[in-house]
């Protein structure tokens, strides 16, 4: 029979390096999941992705037992590697950081789609052209 | 022991967007997320909590309203003390039946009697690792009771909850030390050694490596992750005794070629594999330099 679900858990925490300090102890402990169980398993699954922030989605089942999903790094983290730079801009009009391509921008569009609830791949897109504007990068046509 | 402290900062912001300002939030800083519907936390110890990453995340909530007006600038603060946050988890806990000759139950469930004959370890585990309920913890004690001799010194490194070196003892080890980098499990660790009445024969040090006494060791176990177990997998072997066992646990069964690749350069041998679901605990021998 399948386990009754009794909530989900979304985070997003550096690849390999999890521990109860917050988010992690607070959200899980909460729901009564094994801190240390997750902890476990989501450092092993993700170390070679070391230095990388990480989204996770956690499924909580009535038994307080769980199951989870790793997903790609967030947006900005893709576009600051796509522009080999470490930071944005902190006066993104006047002083450009760095440049990406359309194609760079198309591909983490594409790969961000599920978690921006973008209805097409062109409103993805411009959602990630405009988090670029917005930290300097300048995207090239 | 002091306790650590965090600042949650509350930003009042659509999941659709969350995910787009995540990422600059960690390069100003922020070191963990929280995502609901309609709001994201975001947590930074509160000694890295100053003046320059206040300025950075309000200029950054500006720049990003500008591309994106539905985000508010505004951001609620909260301190969080650390707590013990696997309470409710630590509710439910029963005893578990680790093999067949080792009992794990926590300090309020008393000792039941078909449990007269086995070794019954208390264990509290608060928000340490080593509860018995994880495969890697099972099999690092499965390979422990088959090879552990009477009278060792044992060295548990990355010790958590310290049941593996109370383990030892009870399985006939003279003396164990533990060692874990982690505050919170050091002081787990002991609380367990008082539970046990062990404080003679298990001793916990706070550290890493450096930490580790300068003997060489009958046994050297350690429940941790690849990573680690790589990085020091060297100096494991420099404590140990020839001839004698190093049980690495904590690895997934996909990994295991990784890690027996790096022995081919060193004087180890590998003498067992265990495995459960889909986690793997490797037993090695020292060799005698050749």
């Amino acid at each position: 029979m399948a386990k009754k679900i009794t909530g989900y858990i979304k985070l997003q925490i550096p690849a390999g390096q999890a521990n109860p300090a917050p988010p992690v102890g607070p959200a899980l402990g909460q729901k009564g999941v094994n801190i240390m169980e997750f902890c476990k398993q989501f450092n092993a699954r993700t170390k070679d992705q070391q230095g990388l922030i990480i989204p996770v989605i956690i499924t909580v089942y009535s038994d307080k037992s769980f199951s989870f999903i790793t997903k790609t790094p967030p947006a900005a983290t893709l576009l600051l590697r796509a522009a080999k730079i470490q930071k944005g801009s902190g006066e993104p009009n006047r002083n450009k950081v760095g440049k990406v391509t359309k194609a760079q921008v198309q591909e983490i569009a594409e790969l961000k789609m599920p978690d921006l609830n973008a209805s097409s791949i062109e409103a993805a897109m411009s959602m990630v052209a405009g988090t670029a504007r917005s930290m300097g990068i300048t995207v090239e046509e | 022991m002091k306790r650590r402290t965090w600042i949650q900062a509350r930003l009042f912001i659509p999941a659709s967007h969350q995910d787009l300002l995540i990422g600059q939030l960690a390069s100003i800083g922020f070191e963990g997320f929280l995502q609901e519907e309609q709001v994201l936390d975001c947590f930074v110890p509160k000694h890295l909590w100053n003046g320059e990453i206040k300025k950075q995340l309000n200029d950054l909530l500006l720049r990003f309203r500008r591309e994106f007006p539905i985000v508010r600038t505004k951001v609620h603060l909260r301190v969080m003390k650390e707590q013990n946050w696997n309470a409710a988890w630590e509710k439910s806990v029963g005893v578990v039946e680790v093999t067949d000759r080792i009992i794990i139950k926590p300090s309020w469930t008393k000792q039941r009697k078909k449990d007269r004959k086995k070794i019954v370890l208390t264990i509290d585990p608060k928000m340490s690792f080593g509860t018995g309920h994880h495969e890697s913890t099972r099999l690092a004690l499965l390979a422990l009771q088959d090879h552990l001799h009477p009278g060792s010194r044992v060295l548990d490194f990355g010790c958590g909850t310290g049941i593996l070196a109370l383990a030892a003892v009870k399985l006939g080890a003279s003396a164990a030390v533990g060692v874990d980098n982690d505050s919170w499990a050091v002081q787990n660790a002991r609380e367990n050694v008082r539970l046990n009445h062990a404080t003679k024969q298990v001793k916990i040090v706070e550290g890493g490596v450096s930490a580790i006494p300068p003997r060489s060791f009958d046994l050297i176990i350690a429940n941790i992750d690849l990573p680690t177990i790589s990085a020091h997998l060297t100096r494991l072997l420099t404590s140990l005794r020839f001839d004698r066992k190093l049980i690495l646990s904590g690895l997934l069964t996909a990994d295991l070629s990784t890690l027996m690749d790096q022995l081919t350069h060193k004087n180890a041998l590998p003498v067992e594999v265990l495995t459960e679901n889909e986690w793997s605990a490797l037993v090695l021998t020292k060799l005698r330099a050749r």
